[in-house]
């Protein structure tokens, strides 16, 4: 029987009241999936048993917030949510009266989960939340995303603990242009985003040529791949490119934008992953972790088959808490 | 369209007289390749390229006292002894279809643009040209997506395809149906990509996904 260390999960039954309305993708099912397959351990669909302990997340601080994002962007947000809006900037980001709240929790997921590694625990963590992030940002709401969460926990991690040097490891199947854009000049953040070809694919960003600006010039590495393209694609990837940036950069610390809807069952891009493929990436990262103490947090983003979201979201736990 | 919207109004533009290290350090200092060269009236006469100005210095490999007294003759030398004469130029109406013609054809870099009269008002380069048509294509246009469909020869396909995305508030901003494609080309402002391939094969269309956009040939 294989071993494994403790699966921390921080989610909140809140994040269900984020209403996207009839028929969206980004739907509070995703939670429900996620959640149901992680506490389920039932005999029959599982082999061995993981782990797992819950924590609440904790509701973004304002400060922690406007650390990234523009005070009238928050205040837009707000206002459209409690004026029951149903969509904030475009038809595709639906709100309903509690996204905003939903938001804050979002985003104070990966604060909660930094506190918590911080007060010493070395097991993994993984933030179990909706609205997503990656899309989002400083006052532009896109693809569903409105807070970036993961933008906002490196930040934190910088503001916080010290930790100067931060690196982003963005495998959602869609161009995180959020987090490209807030850390674009920022060379303490490395941000490494592996999606499918802006050629081809929403939000249209994320070019191989786009790594930074100014101080922040090679501080980016995109990693466009072809429509179509499968596992090894992402692992040779891994090997030749994000792991030469991640050894010369020598983070302190990690934030993972872990999106399971690069799998080949998500319609939602044309990547065809497997769901192998997010156990493998699991591994990778728990070892990479012992080279900044373990301090590494990840939070979900896209993944929008239900089906395949739990299960990769499972296989990269198993990757992560693992013990070898 | 049209060359006017993407060139660069009012160009720094030389007289012939014009000795060329002059003409070199500005071409250095503002980081051309390219100044037209006018009379009085700013009509076009030639154009000098940091080519042309290259050549006409001495090189580097010729004794240092052959060397010096080229350059002081050089000194004294006017631009329009080494500008290229009878270049082509772009009308002010001229489009985005002319200057890409044009510029494949004589393989240059940049070209003048003239009004009515003959008169320099803008130089428009491959620069501006990639540019345009970057824009024009919503290269890199945050926010959009590309859908790709299985093309037929029904007359009225493309009219279908539009009713079908605006009918449920989809919003197109491209479509490209190449002659004789196998694909027809959408930009769509969506991130909801199974939303719109529901809809669109819901109206009998037929999208390309995965791998198979890669197999075209």
């Amino acid at each position: 029987m294989p071993d494994f260390k403790t699966i921390t999960i921080v989610n909140s039954p809140f994040y269900m009241k984020h209403d996207t309305g009839a028929e969206h993708p980004e739907s509070p099912e995703r939670m429900t999936a996620v959640m149901n397959r992680l506490l389920r351990n039932d005999p029959e669909v599982r082999m061995v048993k993981l782990p797992v302990e819950l924590l609440s997340p904790r509701i973004a601080a304002r400060e922690d917030v406007v650390a990234l994002h523009k005070e009238n962007y928050l205040m837009r947000f707000e206002e459209a949510c409690l004026a029951g809006k149903e969509w904030l900037g475009h038809s595709d980001n639906r709100i309903s009266y509690d996204s905003y709240e939903a938001a804050f929790l979002s985003a104070g997921a990966g604060l909660s989960a930094i506190d918590f590694l911080e007060d010493g625990s070395k097991n993994p963590i993984f933030c179990c939340v909706r609205p997503p992030g990656h899309h989002a940002e400083a006052a532009l709401a896109l693809g569903f995303c409105f807070l970036n969460n993961v933008a906002i926990a490196a930040r934190y991690w910088q503001r916080r603990y010290g930790r100067k040097k931060i690196f982003i490891l963005d495998f959602d199947a869609h161009h995180g242009n959020g987090i490209q854009e807030l850390f674009d000049e920022d060379p303490d953040v490395f941000y490494v985003s592996i999606h499918e070809h802006p050629t081809f694919s929403f939000p249209g960003t994320g070019w191989a040529n786009e790594n930074g600006t100014g101080a922040g010039q090679g501080f980016t590495l995109n990693i466009p791949l072809s429509p179509g393209a499968k596992d090894e694609a992402v692992l040779k990837a891994m090997e030749e490119q994000v792991k030469p940036a991640f050894d010369a950069f020598q983070p302190d610390a990690m934030v993972v934008a872990a999106g399971f809807d690069g799998h080949a069952l998500d319609d939602m891009s044309g990547l065809a992953y497997s769901t192998k493929l997010y156990g493998k990436l699991g591994s990778y990262l728990s070892v990479w972790a012992e080279n900044c103490d373990n301090r590494l947090v990840s939070i979900l983003e896209g993944g929008y088959h239900l089906e395949a979201l739990a299960a990769g979201v499972e296989a990269y736990l198993i990757g992560l808490a693992i013990r070898v | 369209m049209f060359v006017r919207d993407y060139m660069t109004r009012n160009p720094v533009t030389v007289m012939p007289g014009v000795a060329i290290p002059v003409v070199r350090g500005l071409l250095s200092d503002k980081g051309f390749r390219h100044v037209p060269v006018v009379n009085e009236e700013g009509r076009l006469l030639g154009v000098v390229t940091d080519r042309d100005i290259r050549s006409a210095y001495p090189s580097l490999l010729i004794p240092e006292t052959e060397s010096r007294v080229q350059l002081e003759r050089m000194a004294q030398t006017p631009v329009e002894a080494i500008m290229s004469k009878n270049v082509v130029s772009l009308h002010c109406n001229a489009t985005l279809d002319d200057a890409l013609l044009l510029i494949d054809k004589k393989k240059v870099g940049a070209v003048p643009v003239i009004d009515e009269n003959g008169r320099v008002i803008g130089v428009f380069s491959i620069r501006d040209l990639m540019r345009a048509y970057s824009q024009l294509f919503g290269l890199a246009e945050k926010g959009s997506v590309l859908i790709v469909l299985r093309n037929s020869d029904q007359p009225d396909i493309l009219s279908r395809i539009l009713q079908a995305l605006e009918s449920h508030g989809i919003v197109c901003t491209r479509i490209v149906r190449p002659v004789g494609s196998l694909y027809i080309y959408l930009r769509v402002q969506t991130f909801n990509l199974r939303a719109v391939h529901t809809l669109l094969r819901e109206a009998g269309f037929e999208p390309v996904v995965g791998a198979e956009i890669g197999q075209e040939a």
